[in-house]
């Protein structure tokens, strides 16, 4: 795999400024990978048969019978999880990446937190493809917030198929939300925005919700981090670009019977 | 002359259908006059490609077809008239009837479209120009009910017609509301492998039958997705699969015969010599054993390929006479399958030999059973066959005792199927490829990640930093991962808690293969090599 030359990341240089981690900090450049993935191939990925099958103590050896209720689908880097993680200590967060050297970088980045500080018990990351799998970690409604941060455009017509917002994957991304849960989406891409805006609207289990109404309702901190915690986020907000935030409430539905 | 071997068989009261390859041929029951045949008729009206999915509608006067050509074919049973044809977006996988006058399309993309049976004005004006924000291609403008990001294999409705039962190669049943397939209502997880066959037995709507490349079939309360027990069958039927995958080597890819290749290449060559693999366990099957020295380095040979056993299930069904009992077939099996449908004793696989891969199979009411065979399969290389029945008939019909088959004088139906046949070329039979499914079910992994997994055996520790898998030596990006775990778990010496906060309880041989439903399966992120 050919290495890429990067300026210092921020995490390096944020755990540089800490001089006690200085060296326990991973460094991402140790862990590059291009960043596509073909969600539709056959990964050799290691997926438990049903969420019954997971024991999430492995995760979270501080808590005991309690499940993740917040997962970031594509966490890269895991930006989002290490913010969020001091302000929700009781709430479990979880990762999913595809992308093994990307995992492993946030699970050596989780490892090390944890050895440094007390907080962070409740954070953690699994290598999954979400497009497939989702179904297989989590339960029916078990979780409050779902998170596409910055997700890969796929540009092309042709690559439509392989973005994380579509009309048939909402009906899992429904079923693992609890009524009431929140999808957050935000991209830099016009034509992503406009894409996860319309199918979502369009999907009889989403209704838009106002950012001004979740600030409301006291999720001012998870919106800031949704907006400026990720690479992605601080790299746009680098080159002065535009984010488009679009957040949606799981709702209920009647039968319609024909 | 080589001849189509039938597909599928409806059985009617008074018309019956009956598929081979790319012909649909319509059969008075009672007589089993030949009523209707497209191989009769002009060329345009055929499929260019066999027919690889097709459905009758409830009131048993419509007929649904499709194949390779991506074509959704809805025919009159009567006279056997073309009523219209579709381009559907993905090549199909599965098709059937909904409410009497939808037809539910599944697809290799994982779709599921729905059809009026009269295509409607508006449908076909919705055309193939697709806009920035469509995320499906849809030429005959179907409704799309639902989709998996995986093959979908198969699909049923309930009884009540409210909930759409869907399977796919990825190992998951999806139970979600028909027709808003938007709403999930349960997942049945639990398989291994891929899912190929679904049931629900009308003398027990709450239960689904499931099979697929497991060596289980599993009962499952639907509603709620709780299995409700495994049924082991592998034992029973493994002696008795005649038809193996070749194993898929990417160098063999060019020596293929002229097929068009899917997904990779097959073809119907295992008779030609084959080898048992060496890790399926007892393969105490004499006839196998007899090439056992493989020469290397002549991929070309086509006498020197292996072969695997590959499960599949093809159809499980149930009949209430004379008691209530599963009914299942294997993909090229020569044996077909049963047991009893009560819940407290440990249920016995009982089978009734064919002597010929089973292609297919259709239940009568009366407690009878059609057989469809790939019953020239024997002549074509060194499978012998070492039946007592009649080696040439594609179709055999048996009847249920209490507890067994007889086998009664054959009704006329079946005799002319067996005498009518319609006339194929070699070159046709190997484009009819009945046994596709032994190699596109199973996954193949891709090469690119097994490298990304075998780098980083290295990191993990420092035990296994040296570990001779890697191509000599550690890599830089190794190293500094390295410097920095060295520099936690001397960290968390000093402060002396150290084990409790290394949570990587790396199972280093779980690999790709999911042990079952254990938690350890689930390292953090990790990928064995």
């Amino acid at each position: 795999m050919p290495k890429r030359k990067r300026t210092t990341s921020t995490a390096a240089a944020a755990a540089a400024m800490m001089s006690n981690a200085t060296s326990v900090l991973p460094q991402k450049k140790h862990y590059r990978q291009r960043a596509h993935a073909n969600p539709f191939s056959d990964h050799s990925l290691v997926y438990p048969s049903s969420p019954d099958s997971i024991d999430w103590s492995i995760h979270y050896p501080a808590f005991v019978n309690q499940r993740p209720s917040f997962a970031d689908i594509g966490c890269g880097f895991g930006g989002l999880l290490i913010t969020l993680a001091p302000q929700f200590p009781d709430t479990l967060i979880i990762g999913l990446e595809i992308r093994v050297q990307v995992t492993q970088y946030v699970q050596d980045r989780i490892t090390a937190l944890r050895a440094t500080s007390d907080n962070y018990q409740n954070v953690s990351v699994i290598r999954a493809n979400a497009m497939k799998f989702l179904p297989n970690f989590f339960q029916k409604a078990s979780l409050t917030a779902l998170f596409f941060l910055f997700p890969d455009p796929h540009f092309k017509i042709r690559k439509h198929k392989a973005r994380i917002i579509s009309p048939t994957l909402l009906a899992e991304y429904a079923y693992v939300l609890a009524p009431g849960g929140i999808v957050y989406t935000i991209t830099d891409v016009e034509d992503l925005a406009q894409w996860m805006r319309a199918h979502l609207d369009a999907h009889p289990l989403f209704q838009f919700v106002e950012e001004q109404e979740l600030r409301n309702e006291g999720k001012g901190p998870i919106l800031d981090a949704v907006y400026s915690s990720t690479e992605e986020g601080k790299k746009v907000e680098r080159n002065a670009g535009q984010k488009w935030l679009a957040c949606f409430r799981r709702i209920e539905v009647k039968r319609i019977n024909t | 002359m080589s001849r189509y071997p039938y597909t599928r068989l409806f059985l009617q009261s008074e018309h019956s259908i009956v598929i081979a390859g790319p012909h649909i041929q319509v059969l008075d029951t009672n007589t089993g006059d030949v009523l209707h045949s497209t191989g009769k008729c002009e060329e345009d009206q055929i499929a260019p490609g066999p027919i690889r999915c097709a459905a009758l509608s409830d009131c048993g006067k419509y007929l649904a077809t499709s194949g390779d050509d991506k074509k959704l074919k809805t025919w009159q049973v009567d006279d056997l008239k073309l009523l219209s044809s579709r381009v559907l977006p993905k090549k199909p996988t599965y098709i059937n009837f909904a409410n009497h006058k939808d037809i539910l399309v599944a697809d290799k993309f994982g779709d599921i479209f729905r059809y009026q049976l009269h295509p409607s004005s508006n449908e076909s004006s919705s055309g193939c120009e697709r806009d920035a924000l469509s995320s499906h291609e849809n030429p005959s403008g179907g409704e799309l009910i639902l989709g998996h990001a995986s093959l979908l294999t198969t699909f049923l409705l309930t009884a009540d017609g409210q909930y759409i039962v869907t399977a796919d190669r990825d190992e998951h049943i999806r139970v979600s509301w028909y027709p808003q397939g938007y709403t999930i209502e349960s997942y049945c997880l639990g398989h291994q492998k891929y899912v190929s066959a679904l049931h629900i037995p009308s003398f027990s709507s709450r239960t689904l039958i499931s099979g697929g490349g497991d060596s289980v079939l599993k009962l499952w309360d639907w509603m709620s997705g709780k299995l409700l027990r495994n049924i082991d069958v592998f034992s029973a039927v493994e002696p008795f699969i005649a038809v193996k995958a070749p194993k898929k080597k990417r160098e063999w890819k060019n020596e293929d015969e002229d097929i068009e290749p899917f997904e990779g290449k097959r073809g119907r060559r295992k008779n030609k010599g084959k080898r048992k693999e060496k890790r399926s366990g007892n393969d105490g099957d004499a006839e196998e054993s007899q090439n056992s020295a493989i020469p290397e380095g002549q991929p070309g040979e086509v006498s020197t390929e292996e072969s695997e056993v590959v499960f599949v299930v093809h159809r499980i069904a149930s009949i209430l006479s004379p008691v209530p009992r599963i009914v299942f077939s294997v993909v090229g099996a020569t044996a077909i399958f049963w047991f009893p449908m009560n819940d407290d004793s440990e249920a016995c696989i009982q089978h009734e030999p064919f002597y010929k891969p089973i292609i297919d199979f259709t239940l009568e009411d009366n407690g009878s059973i059609w057989v469809l065979l790939d019953a020239d399969r024997s002549s074509q290389g060194g499978w012998s066959s070492k039946g007592e029945s009649d080696d040439s008939n594609l179709v055999e019909v048996r009847r249920w005792t209490l507890d067994n088959f007889t086998a009664s004088d054959p009704p006329p139906l079946a005799l002319a199927l067996n005498s009518c046949t319609l006339p194929a070329t070699q070159a046709d039979l190997k484009v009819l490829d009945l046994y596709l499914d032994l190699l596109a079910l199973p996954k193949h992994f891709e090469a690119e990640d097994r490298t990304q997994d075998l780098s980083e055996m290295g990191v993990d520790d420092v035990a296994t930093a040296d570990s001779g898998s890697n191509d000599g030596g550690i890599t830089k990006r190794e190293l500094g991962r390295l410097k920095h775990k060295q520099a936690l778990r001397r960290l968390q010496e000093e402060v002396g808690r150290g084990a409790s906060l290394d949570f990587e309880p790396l199972p280093t041989d779980s690999k790709r293969v999911k042990s079952g439903g254990r938690g350890d399966t689930l390292a953090l992120g990790m990928d064995g090599a």
